[in-house]
């Protein structure tokens, strides 16, 4: 409660302050196509007046009366500048041209647009553009923002084919990944081929990797915030393409007589992909539509509406079906109650479920998990000096781990119900953004989150209150042995959680284009994706904190150091980090999940740590640009028996997560030779996947039976490729307005047999055991065409 | 906006996809050998249960072509818990110990004992009620694949407890069975119905079932820590190292090392079976 007071004196010494000068407000559009622009650079030339807009495009700035340089500049955009006098507050509105169209000539020397990035606090967060993730090659041509993002440092994936991503030695669960506010339970399409967010409706992706600003809460890794595009709100616009793997169409175009825009993109992929049983019988697909609209009612208000719809469908012989797909919606309204005080009211509601029906033991089979949730956000322009955020939100959840139906009479399966979960979580915050001296910034905020498990279900009571006991004899966990149940009531809390957040961070200035960093945050999360396979699986479920499972929480502290190199050209960014996790759910040897009601039965709560340093080069201009992302950690956890007795799970010793690469190094990098011609490429190392290998065989009921010791001993091949891809524009008028563009690449230019995994078996046709390696992609070349109109 | 859809599209797919598997080399540690343990005293319906053999033998290297090396010379016993009967397991020499005077009891435990290399090895088990196999009938239809011949056995589960069970599929003349293990969580006290498939791959010399192939079907009801062990076991065997299967662990059996030494691998189980010689027509 001190830090809140703290701020809060803070405010009041700021609005004292902040009488004297006047403010200059406004939004920053592309003036092509009138999408706002977050992170831009509004600042008075010469002096340290300054600020970025916010991801609505919104800027508040605040200086001394007087005749001044305006300037407005973003990467990859002309900087434009203009004399102003400031006498009182005023609202002023700029449109930045993109600087691609004067390719040839300008090669930008950014002013202080990116000395912001060295002064701000904020630290871990990498952003990027639509534009860069499109020009980076990928698997079958097929632009996807959760691979991209594991070009960067401290990011990683289970392997080629799985889904998810891994943050700084975090588990796939732990990452809160928001399409436009609303939460996104599944990345994947395809089990893991390809991700949920097409790109011609993304506008920018931030990935907050620690440091997580105070307005995020829920989930102790990472944030991936992808903001959907606003809309062409000066022309009606059709992009598309045609590729290998699916096609795109996007039509955007203004609306309300250029007071509102909207866009609906929409993709689909090819019926029978990946499946080498092409008969008819086989089918695998999916799709997914984003729709956006917005209506500005007047200078102060404006409306957002959001959709995302996608489904993945598998059809094998009309024996097994299995589909799945996230659902959201979020209704937007920002009001800007004066030149300094910006706000926003958000209404959103997400789903995610997926279907399995087998039809030869006639089972159907579904699973959901669904939520509302309703945030308030302001920000609050103080002064030069002083910003401050504060909101709260509130997360209704409704889970439904799975209802099993028998889909005959004659089927042997019985009806089954798994109980809903329902729970609430709340959240309240304050922060603040203060220049302490002209060389000291600060970032600090602090959150405070809760969470109510409400009842509507029975719970088990188990003897001694331990669902899980360890099995001296057999030196095995199993199941307690339950005593009793108690129904709980739907308006009754069964259990609550109530967590402090604090998150600080601190910047200093060493010189014009060096600083140093440092930053803590404490997270916690109240949901858990209850999964025991290396990779999480798109019918995992979720399930919620309560009675047997406590919320995780992490620990990060990180430091750095940050210079931009030879006039802005160049930045170099190196990070390091320490991360704990408690509370992190481990599943017992053995544990059944599947269609598991009481999962309590199979868990032990552990706890994991990771630390790691990250380094990257940026080259931000000139004709290639790219970056060099090299990151070494480690990552490890330990699960010990607690009150269940015994020593744990692994013997109780610490043991390799997953995702654990020790070495990571990317090299991703563009070269524009003119107008016709761009050249892309990546090169990727990893440290291979921890796994377990087998340490002996022996013959059990005629069969030769595997002997393992610990978990993730040892680890796949390193895994290494290299992609590269060109982008052909073909010669056209100025004026013409069919824009067209062919992207070759190769991917895996080496046909690198990348192991995704190695499994291990008995050949039925010699007796012997052998290693089998299942490679996903070799070289794939592809071509795909794309279109603007 | 004017436009065509037509005129528009230029179609362009080159999917040249390479997803495959292959055999590959790779080092996989030893820590050396450790005593397996293989004590099933697995009483069919309808007989007396006394003939029953034990064998005993040390893991290998997990690529080793030599997969079985027996061990002799060790004394095994196994007692009736209630009345302290024992039966003295005879060594032959190759691995195999027997005996045919033992008497199996229904809902009885017994303890078996081995004694090896100067290390003390037991472990208890209990017999449980048997289940019978109702029948068995051949189809087309009734699993993954239309054009192959499946196997259905069917049997009844008793609704008043929890059932874990068993089954052994051996096609005469393979070289070693087709086993799996299951329980009536989603079925209890249903008709239970069991297929057994062969997959037609083309990869493979191994052909799916045909006409005059003759199969040995076995039904065990097993008891639930049993069940928890082998649903282990068989998950490690069949599918370690796909990244959707779960990470593998050091499998704990029921031998336990008296002496302070490490665990035997394997299981003494006592269980009850049923079963059925089959014919492919």
């Amino acid at each position: 409660m001190k830090n809140l007071c703290l701020i809060l004196g803070f405010l009041f010494v700021s609005l004292a302050f902040s009488q004297e000068n006047v403010t200059i407000s406004g939004t920053i559009k592309d003036d092509t196509n009138g999408e706002t622009i977050y992170g831009a650079s509004v600042y008075l030339q010469d002096t340290s007046y300054g600020v970025t807009t916010n991801s609505y495009g919104f800027y508040s700035l605040s200086a001394p009366a007087g005749t001044y340089t305006l300037s407005v500049s973003f990467i990859g955009y002309e900087t434009i500048s203009q004399q102003i006098t400031l006498t009182e507050n005023q609202k002023i509105n700029f449109e930045i041209t993109e600087e691609s169209m004067a390719l040839d000539e300008v090669v930008i020397t950014a002013e202080e647009n990116t000395a912001t990035d060295i002064k701000t606090p904020q630290m871990s967060v990498t952003k990027l553009k639509t534009e860069t993730i499109k020009k980076i090659p990928a698997v079958l041509g097929e632009v996807d923002i959760i691979k991209s993002i594991q070009l960067l440092p401290g990011v990683t994936n289970s392997g080629e084919g799985s889904g998810g991503f891994n943050v700084r030695g975090g588990a796939e669960d732990q990452n809160l990944v928001l399409l436009d506010e609303a939460i996104i339970y599944n990345t994947s399409h395809l089990f893991g081929f390809f991700s949920v967010f097409n790109a011609d409706a993304i506008k920018n992706i931030e990935l907050y990797k620690g440091s997580i600003p105070a307005q995020f809460g829920g989930r102790v890794s990472s944030v991936l915030d992808v903001q959907q595009k606003d809309g062409n709100s000066k022309n009606y616009e059709l992009t598309g393409g045609i590729g290998a793997v699916s096609s795109r169409l996007a039509v955007e175009g203004p609306l309300f007589k250029e007071k509102g825009s909207f866009i609906v993109a929409g993709r689909g992929s090819y019926a029978h992909l990946f499946l080498k049983l092409a008969d008819n019988e086989n089918s695998a697909y999916f799709y997914d539509v984003n729709a956006k609209g917005n209506y500005e009612i007047n200078d102060k208000n404006k409306l957002f509406l959001s959709m995302y719809h996608g489904r993945d469908k598998f059809d094998i012989a009309n024996i097994f079906k299995n589909e799945y797909g996230n659902t959201s919606a979020n209704l937007r309204w920002n009001h800007v109650f004066n030149d300094k005080l910006f706000a926003n009211a958000s209404l959103i509601y997400s789903k995610y479920d997926y279907k399995i029906q087998i039809s030869f033991i006639e089972l159907d089979w579904v699973a959901a998990i669904e939520n509302y949730n309703f945030k308030y956000d302001m920000k609050y322009y103080a002064s030069q000096n002083f910003k401050l955020n504060a909101g709260i939100s509130g997360i209704s959840y409704m889970f439904q781990p799975g209802e099993v139906k028998p889909t005959s009479e004659t089927s042997s399966i019985n009806y089954m119900k798994l109980d809903d979960k329902r729970a609430l979580e709340t959240g309240i915050y304050l922060s603040a953004e203060h220049t302490l001296t002209e060389k000291l910034t600060a970032l600090y905020g602090i959150r405070y989150s809760m969470f109510h498990r409400f009842g509507g279900q029975s719970l088990v009571n188990y003897e001694n209150d331990l669902p899980v006991v360890y099995n001296e004899t057999l030196g095995v966990y199993e199941e307690g042995t339950p005593v009793s149940e108690t129904y709980y009531d739907k308006g009754e809390v069964i259990k609550s959680f109530g967590n402090f957040e604090p998150r600080v961070g601190l910047s200093y200035q060493l010189n014009d284009a060096t600083s140093i960093k440092a930053g803590y945050s404490r997270t916690a999360q109240y949901i858990h994706l209850i999964s025991n396979t290396s990779a999480a699986t798109p019918v995992d479920v979720w399930a919620p904190s309560g009675k047997f499972i406590k919320p995780q929480l992490s620990d990060q502290f990180s430091v750095g150091y940050f210079k931009n190199l030879m006039d802005n050209k160049y930045s170099l960014e190196v990070e390091s980090f320490y991360k704990t996790v408690d509370n992190r759910v481990d599943y017992v040897d053995g544990a059944s999940l599947i269609g598991q009601n009481t999962i309590e039965t199979e868990i032990l709560i552990g706890e994991s740590k990771a630390y790691g340093l990250e380094v990257l080069l940026r080259k931000n201009s000139g004709k290639l640009t790219g970056w060099i992302a090299y990151t070494l950690s480690n990552a490890e956890q330990r699960t010990l028996g607690g009150a269940a007795g015994g020593p744990g799970i692994n013997a109780g010793n610490w043991y390799n997560t997953p995702y654990n690469k020790t070495h990571d190094i990317s090299v991703t990098g563009t070269y524009a030779l003119n107008k016709k011609w761009d050249f892309g490429a990546n090169l990727i190392y990893q440290t291979g996947r921890p796994v377990t290998y087998p340490n002996g065989q022996y013959q059990y009921e005629g069969i030769s039976v595997p002997s393992y010791s610990g978990r993730n001993e040892n680890r796949l091949p390193a895994y290494h490729r290299v992609d590269v891809s060109a982008t052909y524009r073909p010669n056209r008028k100025p004026e013409a307005k069919w824009k067209g563009e062919w992207v070759f690449s190769i991917y895996n230019l080496y046909n690198r047999k990348n192991a995704a995994s190695i499994s291990f078996g008995q050949n039925r046709e010699t007796g012997i055991n052998e290693a089998t390696r299942t490679a996903i992609f070799g070289m794939v070349p592809s071509v795909s065409y794309n279109f603007k109109f | 906006m004017k436009f065509n859809i037509k005129s528009i599209f230029v179609l362009v797919v080159c999917i040249s996809f390479t997803a495959c598997t292959d055999v590959v080399d790779v080092d996989v540690p030893f820590e050396g050998s450790n005593l397996v343990i293989e004590a099933s005293m697995d009483w069919l319906n309808g007989t007396s249960g006394n003939e029953q053999t034990i064998y005993l033998s040390e893991s290998t290297p997990y690529f080793s072509e030599d997969q079985i090396s027996p061990v002799s010379g060790a004394t095994i016993s196994v007692v009736n818990d209630a009345t302290g009967e024992t039966y003295i397991f005879e060594d032959q020499n190759d691995g195999s110990y027997t005996t045919t005077s033992f008497e199996p009891v229904e809902n009885q435990s017994f303890t078996l004992t081995v004694v090896y290399d100067n290390e003390t090895y037991q472990a208890s088990d209990t017999f449980i009620l048997p289940t019978a196999i109702d029948y068995v009938e051949q189809t087309l239809e009734g699993a993954f694949d239309d054009e192959v011949i499946d196997l259905n056995t069917y049997f009844q589960d008793d609704a008043e407890v929890d059932n874990y069970y068993m089954n052994r599929y051996y096609r005469q003349g393979d070289l070693f069975p087709y086993l799996d293990t299951f329980s009536d969580e989603f079925t209890n006290g249903n008709q239970m119905h069991d297929f057994f498939e062969i997959e037609d791959d083309e990869d493979s010399t191994i052909e799916p079932l045909q006409a005059g192939d003759v199969v040995d079907i076995y039904l065990y009801s097993i008891t639930e820590s049993y069940y928890n062990y082998m649903t282990l076991l068989l998950e490690q065997s069949e599918s370690s190292g796909n990244p959707f299967a779960t990470t593998p662990a050091a499998l704990q059996g029921n031998c336990k090392n008296m002496s302070d030494g490490e665990d035997a691998y394997g299981y003494f189980r006592t269980t009850r079976y049923d079963k059925v010689t089959y014919t492919v027509e």
